[in-house]
């Protein structure tokens, strides 16, 4: 938190933590130095990911539902970004020693929890747009009937509302052992739950609340609407409650944040739990 | 420049076999000796210390070899002279001062088995020109001895690499997530999305997703098997072992591959049970002789797998990539016809392919001996392949990472 200057002064130190963070935090991620990184996690695994649900999906059901599959594959990989990417900013700091500097500095807790998580929006937007090209250019995916701004918003809003997931399972990895078995779990169960290759409708009832419940659900329903012809009025329930669902998300991962760093420090536990 | 480079490294390396030697440990000068010898063949000292170790009968072969390459050699001729023609006892060294000898260690044999570049000479010079009868013979029984110990020895450490690695994947939450919850996520998801096709697509989904969890075995766990060894800095270790490093990393991927086999297993309960569906595998024996199999193309897969991602970074750094593409390539939960006809061969020089053709038909009953002979003989064909391939490319690792100095960092 900074102090003891005026409330400008204040404002542009924040803005200007928020974005470092943001950026310091993806250069970290995918280390660009090794751009292999992010061929393998962002451009290979979306397109294997798309083919392989959708062939599955059009083996089962006809060639004539790969619209289906291919939308709500793509849709679902902004939980790369957002499952993966967010987790890993914030309980990077754990593995790398850099928690107790993270813990002991004055800055705003709540921009620096949030700038972990800004740049991945924007990053998962760019994975489900590779997604969906993919999907047009190798599976014909028809975008033709497609708002497109309408579209970009679904993607934006479903974005965010899978960071807030992943700020929560962030906030989860600094006080657990093995957050990659976390994610991965996290990651593969939204692929049943989210809708992204299921008909949601055809679930048992407690699988349908779990879908409820969950980011993805909506926002993959949406970007489905709108690509068969929808505009955003029609899709903007939707989003509201996707948008709703996202910040319970960020709400309850902050307070776990907080609640992390308090316990931690009244116990003297910062590298221990 | 770099013969006297190989000369110097040769020297050093055999300076550690006499030191070695001196120490009594004859296990590690025997290796160093053979190491000088692998860089220069023509390394006096390296021949010495072999010697050295060696009965009668081997040393005087390894002391005429090197006569042969050094003529002028004063220590070799010493050491003929001395060294008796029938094989009585064994004597010290004549050509080693005492501080630099060990008495043999207790069940240690003494080396009846010359180098193999003394073999090599033997062969091609022709050995009734070069080699007394009884020399001879004692070559050829000593060499099937050694075969014999180096296929116990070889056997034992891949029993002891499986223990070691199995009991690691015990508690390794990754390995835990790839070999089984992962495979059990996609057989739900199977199970759902292919419901509506009918038929017995539950023992299909079982089958495939139990695949699944191999192939993500293999290309994680067994994968990045060296590259585990170098975080936890013990590939130097095993590299500098007189083991082959391919046994060892047998014993790895059979460890990880036969683990993966319980993936198929769970989901068999998990269908059985959760969702109630009845299972039944229509040729239990054919399917497991598929199993044992798909088991061993795997592992050799695996073979082919570890040097790559070790010795190439890039290949590494895609390995989130490679994940899927097995799935379909190999057709694990959908036929390969439904994808373009360009990829058709690229699914025949996969063993996991045939893996999955010969499981999917013995359990749908659909097997027959020409189905079978075809999947079993490509498993087979394609696992020899891929030790070849393998084996050479463990060669090249190595060659490089020893030549540059930069095992650690490749």
């Amino acid at each position: 938190m900074v102090t003891g200057r005026s409330p400008i002064y204040r404002l542009s130190a924040n803005l200007r933590l928020f974005f470092q963070g943001a950026y310091l935090s993806y250069v970290a991620l995918f280390s660009w130095f090794a751009p292999w990184n992010y061929l393998g996690s962002k451009i290979i695994m979306p397109l294997g990911q798309i083919l392989f649900f959708t062939y599955l999906g059009t083996y089962a059901t006809g060639q004539s539902n790969a619209d289906f599959y291919v939308i709500g594959n793509a849709v679902q990989l902004a939980a790369v970004s957002g499952v993966y990417g967010v987790t890993m900013s914030i309980g990077g700091d754990r593995w790398t020693g850099t928690l107790p500097y993270l813990f002991g500095a004055p800055a705003n807790r709540l921009t620096m929890f949030l700038g972990r998580a800004a740049i991945h929006v924007v990053d998962g937007m760019m994975g489900v747009g590779i997604g969906l090209a993919w999907g047009t250019l190798l599976l014909g995916l028809d975008l033709s009937h497609t708002d497109p701004m309408a579209l970009i918003l679904t993607i934006l809003v479903t974005a965010f509302s899978t960071s807030g997931l992943g700020l929560m399972l962030g906030s989860l990895s600094l006080i657990t052992v093995n957050v990659m078995f976390v994610n991965n779990l996290i990651y593969f169960m939204l692929l049943i739950f989210s809708g992204s290759n299921l008909d949601l409708s055809k679930l048992p009832a407690v699988m349908q609340t779990v879908s409820q419940a969950i980011p993805l659900t909506r926002g993959i329903a949406s970007a489905r609407l709108i690509i068969a012809g929808a505009s955003l009025t029609d899709v903007m329930p939707l989003l509201v409650q996707e948008i709703g669902v996202g910040l319970i998300y960020v709400l309850l991962g902050y307070a776990m944040f907080r609640w992390f760093e308090i316990q931690a420090k009244r116990r003297g536990t910062l590298e221990v739990v | 420049m770099a013969g006297n480079e190989a000369a110097a490294r040769a020297e050093t390396s055999a300076q550690d076999a006499r030191k070695a030697l001196a120490q009594g440990d004859r296990h590690s000068a025997r290796q160093a000796a053979f190491l000088a010898l692998d860089i220069d063949p023509r390394c006096e000292l390296a021949w010495l210390v072999l010697a050295a170790m060696a009965d009668p009968p081997a040393r005087r072969e390894y002391i005429e070899h090197l006569l042969a390459i050094h003529p002028q050699s004063k220590r070799a001729r010493r050491a003929l002279e001395a060294t008796p023609s029938e094989p009585r006892m064994l004597l010290p060294s004549p050509f080693l001062s005492p501080a630099e000898q060990a008495p043999p260690q207790a069940g240690v044999e003494p080396d009846t088995r010359p180098h193999k570049a003394v073999r090599r000479s033997a062969v091609s010079a022709g050995p009734p020109a070069i080699l007394p009868g009884k020399a001879r013979e004692a070559i050829r029984s000593s060499s099937i001895g050694h075969a014999k110990r180096r296929l116990v020895q070889n056997f034992r450490v891949v029993v002891l690499a499986c223990e070691m690695a199995l009991k690691h994947a015990a508690t390794d939450s990754f390995i835990i997530f790839a070999v089984f919850i992962q495979p059990l996520i996609i057989a739900m998801l199977g199970l759902y999305m292919l419901r509506e096709r009918g038929g017995d697509y539950a023992i299909f989904v079982v089958v495939g997703s139990g695949l699944t969890g191999l192939w993500s075995s293999l290309l994680f766990v067994s994968g990045g098997a060296l590259n585990q060894e170098r975080w936890s800095g013990t590939l130097e270790g095993l590299v500098g072992m007189p083991t082959s490093l391919e046994v060892i990393v047998f014993g790895k991927n059979l460890a990880y591959v036969t683990q993966s086999l319980g993936s198929m297993v769970l989901a068999y309960a998990l269908v059985s049970v959760l969702f109630g569906t009845p299972l039944r595998v229509a040729q239990p024996f054919v399917f497991l002789v598929s199993v044992g199999f798909t088991t061993m193309s795997f592992v050799c897969f695996g073979l082919l797998l570890a040097p790559m991602f070790v010795a190439n970074p890039d290949i590494r750094n895609i390995v989130n990539g490679l994940e899927y593409p097995m799935y379909i390539l190999a057709g694990f939960l959908f036929p390969i016809a439904l994808l373009p006809g360009w990829t058709t061969p690229l699914s025949y020089i996969l063993a996991p392919y045939w893996a999955a053709e010969a499981l999917h038909a013995a359990s749908a009953g659909t097997a027959t001996a020409s189905t079978l002979a075809l999947d079993w003989g490509m498993m087979l064909l394609l696992g020899a392949i891929y030790i070849l391939l393998g084996r050479w490319l463990f060669r090249v690792f190595l060659r490089k990472a020893r030549q540059d100095a930069t095992l650690d960092f490749i």
